[in-house]
C-alpha cells in the first residue's frame, strides 16, 4: 500500500486544488464534449462454423467513448474520457495538463503514454479500418489468445506523469518529445508473458514498487504547404512482476508521409519479454543456459489511405508479426512463428460524422490451427459515428 | 494458401470494388459534394484557402466533423481549441497557421449561428465579408 500512496496522494491533492482554485465563472466556459461509437461485425469467411474462442470473430463488437476536455486557464486543462468495449467500461483518460510553454507541459493522472504514431488515432472514429494494426491489436486478431495480442495493445492507459512538449523551428520543422514514468504493465510471479487484462483491470495501482519509464521523440518536416513527413522513435522499459525479477522493453520507429489528404504510414515495434524459466517442464523447448529466458515479438504495418471523393476513402494495409523464442507447452506456436495480414477497405461518409467501413482481410499464419488452416479470410462491416 | 481462402479473398475484394463502383454511379447517392466538409461557396474568397488549410491539417488525426460538430461558435473558444490541437504531437500545424484555421472557423460559426437562429434552413443568410470583421 505504501508504494502507491505518493501517486494517489498527488492526484487527490491536485484534484482538490483544481476544485478550490478554479474560478466559479470558468466552470461553464470552454468545456468540450466529444465521443464516438462503432459497431463492427467481423465474419470469418473461411470458417463460418468456427467457435469464437480460440479463433475469435463472427460477432458484433461495440466500442463507445465519451470525452470531456476543460480549459480552466491558458495553462491549465483537464481531460476525462470513459470507454466501453470488450472489457466493459474503462477509464481511458483522467488527467490534468499544466503547460508552462509549448515546449514544457506536465501531464499527471491516467493517460496513454506517448508511444508510436498510431495511438493518437486509436479511437475507431479516427482510423479508417475497423480494427487496429496487428502490432497494436487488442484482442481483435485471429488467434489472439495464442499470440497474446499485439506487441503493444492500444490504447494503453496508465497512471503516472509525463513531461512533453513541441517546438517549431520556423515553419518547416516541428520537434515533439515526451518522457514519462508510469505504473507499467503487470504480470504474476512466474508469468510467461505480460497480463494485459490484469494491467487494465481495477485495482489500477502498481503490482511492484518500480515505475516503468519511457519516452518518444518525433520530428515533422514540411516539404510543401500540403506535404509533410514525420519520423518518430519510442521506447519503454519496466519490470512487470511483483518480485522485480523480469523485465520488458518495447521499442518502436515510425514514418508518416502525408500529401494533401493522402496518408502513407509505416510503423515497426518490438518487445523483448523476459519470463520465468524455473519450471522448464512447462516450456516446449529446452532452455539454454544463457539467453533462454526471453522471447521477442516484432510487429509492423504499412498503410495507405487515399481519398477518392469527399465521401469515399480507399485503404490498403499490410501488417504482420514475428515471434521468436520459447513457448509454453500447450501453445500452438513454434519457436519461430509469424502472421501476415493483407487488408483492403473502403470508408464511406454517409453524412457528416457518420461513416460506414467495409474491409476484407487475408491472413497467412506460419502455423496451422485446429482446422488445419494456414490462411483465413475475414470480412468486416462497421458503422461509426462521432459526436 | 488454400484454394478456398483464395476464392473467398477474391470474391470479397471484388464485392468491395463492385460496391464502390455502384455507389459511384451518377444518381445513385445523395448530394454528397460536401459530406466530409462544408459548402464554402458563400464564404469570402480569402477564407477559401483557410478552409483548404483546415481540411488538410485537421483531417490528419480525425474526421473534420470532430471540429464542425463540436457545437463551438465562440471565437475565443475556437482559439483555445485550435491551439490545443496545434500542440498535439505531430499535428503539423505551424504557429502561424493557427490564426488562419481560426479565421475559417469564425466564418463557419457565423453560418452555424445563423442556421440556429433562422426559422427554416432556406432562410439562412449567407455570411458576407464584413460579418464579424476583425473581431474574431
Amino acid at each position: 500500500m505504501v508504494k502507491r500512496t505518493p501517486l494517489l496522494a498527488l492526484i487527490l491533492v491536485v484534484s482538490a486544488a483544481m476544485a478550490v482554485l478554479t474560478p466559479r465563472s470558468s466552470l461553464g466556459l470552454e468545456r468540450n464534449f466529444a465521443g464516438s461509437a462503432q459497431l463492427d461485425y467481423a465474419f470469418l469467411a473461411t470458417q463460418p462454423k468456427a467457435t469464437p474462442s480460440p479463433i475469435a470473430v463472427d460477432r458484433f463488437i461495440t466500442e463507445l467513448a465519451l470525452k470531456m476536455a476543460v480549459d480552466i486557464s491558458d495553462h491549465f486543462s483537464a481531460n476525462i474520457k470513459a470507454c466501453y468495449g470488450c472489457h466493459g467500461f474503462e477509464m481511458a483518460m483522467g488527467y490534468i495538463d499544466y503547460r508552462v510553454a509549448d515546449e514544457l507541459n506536465f501531464r499527471v493522472g491516467r493517460f496513454s503514454p506517448s508511444f508510436g504514431a498510431f495511438n493518437l488515432r486509436h479511437d475507431p472514429a479516427n482510423h479508417h479500418l475497423t480494427d487496429k494494426p496487428l502490432p497494436y491489436d487488442m484482442g481483435r486478431m485471429l488467434r489472439f489468445e495464442q499470440w497474446g495480442q499485439g506487441v503493444l495493445p492500444s490504447p494503453f492507459p496508465d497512471n503516472g506523469i509525463e513531461v512533453n512538449g513541441t517546438h517549431w523551428f520556423g515553419s518547416a520543422l516541428e520537434l515533439d518529445y515526451a518522457i514519462y514514468a508510469i505504473t507499467g504493465f503487470k504480470g504474476d510471479t512466474g508469468a510467461f508473458d505480460l497480463d494485459f487484462q490484469q494491467s487494465r483491470t481495477p485495482m489500477y495501482w502498481d503490482n511492484n514498487n518500480r515505475p516503468t519509464v519511457g519516452g518518444r521523440v518525433a520530428t515533422t518536416f514540411r516539404l510543401s504547404p500540403v506535404t509533410d513527413v514525420t519520423f518518430g522513435a519510442s521506447g519503454q522499459y519496466g519490470k512487470f512482476d511483483p518480485e522485480l525479477k523480469h523485465s520488458y522493453a518495447i521499442v518502436g520507429a515510425d514514418v508518416s508521409f502525408r500529401s494533401g489528404r493522402t496518408d502513407l504510414r509505416f510503423e515497426y515495434l518490438a518487445r523483448r519479454q523476459q519470463f520465468d524459466t524455473s519450471n522448464a517442464a512447462a516450456l516446449r523447448y529446452e532452455v539454454p543456459r544463457n539467453g533462454g529466458d526471453f522471447f521477442v515479438k516484432h510487429g509492423a504495418y504499412v498503410e495507405l489511405k487515399q481519398p477518392v471523393t469527399n465521401w469515399l476513402d480507399l485503404i490498403g494495409r499490410v501488417d504482420g508479426m514475428y515471434r521468436e523464442g520459447n513457448v509454453v507447452l500447450e501453445s500452438p506456436l513454434a519457436k519461430k512463428s509469424s502472421v501476415l495480414r493483407y487488408t483492403v477497405g473502403t470508408m464511406f461518409t454517409l453524412e457528416q460524422g457518420l461513416r460506414a467501413k467495409l474491409s476484407t482481410e487475408l491472413w497467412d499464419f506460419s502455423d496451422v490451427d485446429e482446422a488445419g488452416h494456414h490462411t483465413d479470410v475475414t470480412v468486416h462491416a462497421a458503422l461509426v459515428g462521432t459526436y | 494458401m488454400t484454394n478456398r481462402a483464395t476464392r473467398a479473398g477474391v470474391v470479397t475484394c471484388l464485392a468491395s470494388i463492385v460496391s464502390w463502383f455502384a455507389l459511384s454511379a451518377p444518381g445513385c447517392h445523395m448530394d454528397n459534394a460536401h459530406l466530409e466538409g462544408v459548402d464554402i461557396s458563400t464564404y469570402p474568397v480569402d477564407v477559401h484557402d483557410d478552409y483548404a488549410l483546415f481540411t488538410v491539417r485537421c483531417s490528419k488525426c480525425h474526421a473534420l466533423s470532430r471540429a464542425l460538430q463540436s457545437g463551438i461558435t465562440d471565437d475565443a473558444y475556437w482559439a483555445d481549441y485550435v491551439e490545443r490541437m496545434r500542440r498535439q504531437p505531430g499535428s503539423g500545424i505551424a504557429p502561424e497557421e493557427s490564426p488562419r484555421i481560426q479565421r475559417f472557423l469564425h466564418y463557419y460559426s457565423l453560418t452555424v449561428r445563423a442556421r440556429n437562429a433562422a426559422p427554416a434552413p432556406e432562410a439562412v443568410p449567407p455570411p458576407s465579408a464584413q460579418d464579424g470583421g476583425d473581431a474574431w
